[in-house]
């Protein structure tokens, strides 16, 4: 995403400057002249090869050497064009990535999800940020493809331009692509956890959607009907023919190890079940707290799932893959 | 009779196969059958201590015994009785297993390949194309609808991938901005990846990687 925005609005403002460009191209003869007007919007790196590739093409009698400087005036002027950018835009990060919180919240969501045994709360409304961002996108990649294809076909000259489009294009795809792969993803193992402990899991309606909850119950419903119709119809009679008796209900394993990032200052007992053996250990040590231990924001921890559960509830604690 | 060891005989056959063993009915029916013996032989010895406790002396009432079967008999109802809860949980870890494959099958291939029929019962033929129906309809419900639940199984690295044709007579797919493109046995092209990532999970196209593709 980093310069993405940049190039934006560079292919916008490449219409507009199209205009001005015999003003640049004189500028660009005399690369000394003082005072060259800041553009706004003022190209990226990237931009600024395209327009170096123009001038190219147009131009082949320059010498090398002013090109150079152009080259160096456009990039001064780009970052001076950043640093006033980042009063404007306040989402942008110190090393001036824009930073999107809906994407990161959605990468938490996800790397948890898929670290945790258990199933962990849905968030509706980052899910709603990411669907619009992702159809702002295809519409943005539609409008620039055709953009490029237009370019392409009508000037030979104009080139640069309809190949910048195109190469937006891919990037932003590609970068549609992963964030639709994560959500859905996320949203997959959330369907799989729901199947695999479809009777656990009526305890945790309240972190699913409404569509989560009567897909459990759908399911709930079909797995039932198989299990009548292979075993439970066979058995002789009413009592055995029980499918939620508390024992058998299959429930994650909580005693998982998982990787985990501490987020803030936290007290985790580490104690763990303790067998009746070494009850009296267990005791003696509780005098002196050793079973509380404290870990500072930022240290990687590896722990059992179930002695970080309200941590990870809290959001204190994030789990890594 | 061996009790019990026509359950353990049906885990191991799970855990002895690659994917999943046919399905063995025999085997199935042999567990139930032994749990209805369990059964009558628990019946019978229900009623006889009813029998024996509802015809016996009634008088001291001070040292009278705790009501239910006779303490010598209780060893062998609780013997009778969990051997029934084990073969039932034997029959339901079977049955389990097989439709989580099921499950992870459908995902994978998204329809029932016709040489993995034989394998499957009727009940598992009938439970794997309602959880088909039922996932695409979950996939269609909510905020994501547009997106399609299968694609994508693992993290997309490039937007157009390389692949060659290994089967017969796909004829011409439709890509988002490449055209047209005819799909012939043994020829390699260059594609969109979302044009063309059914056909490589069905095992039409080969994707190649690395060093191959050139």
């Amino acid at each position: 995403m980093a310069d993405l925005d940049n190039l934006l609005d560079d292919i916008n403002n490449d219409d507009e400057s199209n205009a001005d460009e015999d003003y640049q191209d004189q500028q660009n003869y005399y690369p000394g002249a003082d005072g060259i007007p800041a553009r706004s919007g003022v190209p990226s790196a990237l931009a600024a090869a395209a327009a170096r590739r123009r001038q190219l093409g147009s131009n082949d009698a320059r010498d090398a050497g002013g090109e150079e400087r152009d080259y160096r005036a456009a990039a001064r002027f780009d970052r001076e064009d950043d640093d006033d950018d980042v009063d404007e835009e306040e989402d942008e990060d110190d090393d001036g990535r824009n930073y999107n919180p809906d994407y990161e919240t959605l990468k938490a969501l996800w790397t948890s999800e898929m670290a945790c045994p258990e199933l962990l709360p849905h968030d509706a409304e980052t899910v709603l940020h990411i669907v619009e961002e992702l159809t702002g996108k295809e519409e943005l990649i539609d409008d620039l493809i055709q953009r490029s294809r237009q370019q392409g076909r009508h000037q030979q000259s104009r080139e640069a331009s309809g190949e910048l489009a195109s190469l937006v294009a891919q990037i932003t795809k590609m970068d549609s692509d992963r964030t639709r792969f994560m959500l859905v993803d996320w949203a997959r193992t959330r369907m799989a956890k729901i199947e695999n402990h479809a009777l656990h899991n009526r305890s945790l309606v309240d972190r699913m959607t409404k569509e989560e909850r009567s897909y459990l119950r759908q399911y709930g419903e079909l797995l039932e009907k198989h299990y009548r119709r292979t075993v439970l119809d066979h058995l002789p009679k009413d009592a055995w023919k029980k499918l939620d008796e508390p024992e058998m209900i299959d429930s994650p394993d909580l005693e998982q190890f998982v990787f985990c990032r501490v987020v803030e200052m936290v007290q985790i007992d580490v104690r763990g079940e303790l067998g009746a053996l070494n009850e009296d250990l267990a005791d003696e040590e509780d005098e002196f707290g050793e079973n509380i231990q404290e870990h500072a924001a930022g240290s990687y921890l590896i722990v059992m799932y179930k002695q970080v559960r309200d941590l990870v509830l809290e959001g204190k604690v994030e789990l890594l893959m | 009779m061996n009790y019990g060891q026509r359950g353990r005989e049906l885990l191991l056959d799970l855990k002895r196969s690659d994917w999943l063993p046919p399905y063995n009915e025999d085997c199935v029916r042999a567990v139930l059958q032994e749990i209805n013996s369990h059964t009558e032989e628990l019946t019978v010895l229900v009623r006889a201590s009813n029998r024996i406790a509802g015809g016996g002396p009634t008088s001291s009432s001070s040292s009278a015994p705790p009501p239910g079967p006779a303490i010598e008999d209780r060893p062998s109802l609780i013997l009778h009785d969990v051997s029934i809860r084990r073969n039932k949980r034997c029959l339901l870890a079977y049955h389990a297993h097989r439709i989580d494959k099921l499950r992870s099958l459908r995902w994978e291939t998204g329809m029932l390949p016709p040489g993995l029929k034989f394998v499957l019962s009727e009940s598992e033929v009938d439970y794997f194309n309602e959880y088909d129906k039922l996932a695409s309809r979950h996939g269609l419900s909510g905020p994501m609808q547009m997106y399609d639940w299968t694609a994508d199984q693992y993290p997309p690295e490039e937007n157009l991938v390389q692949v060659r044709v290994v089967r017969d007579g796909l004829g011409k797919v439709e890509t988002e901005y490449c055209g047209t493109v005819e799909l012939e046995v043994g020829s390699t092209h260059y594609l969109p990846r979302g044009d063309v990532e059914h056909l490589i999970r069905s095992g039409a196209l080969v994707q190649l990687s690395g060093e191959e593709s050139f």
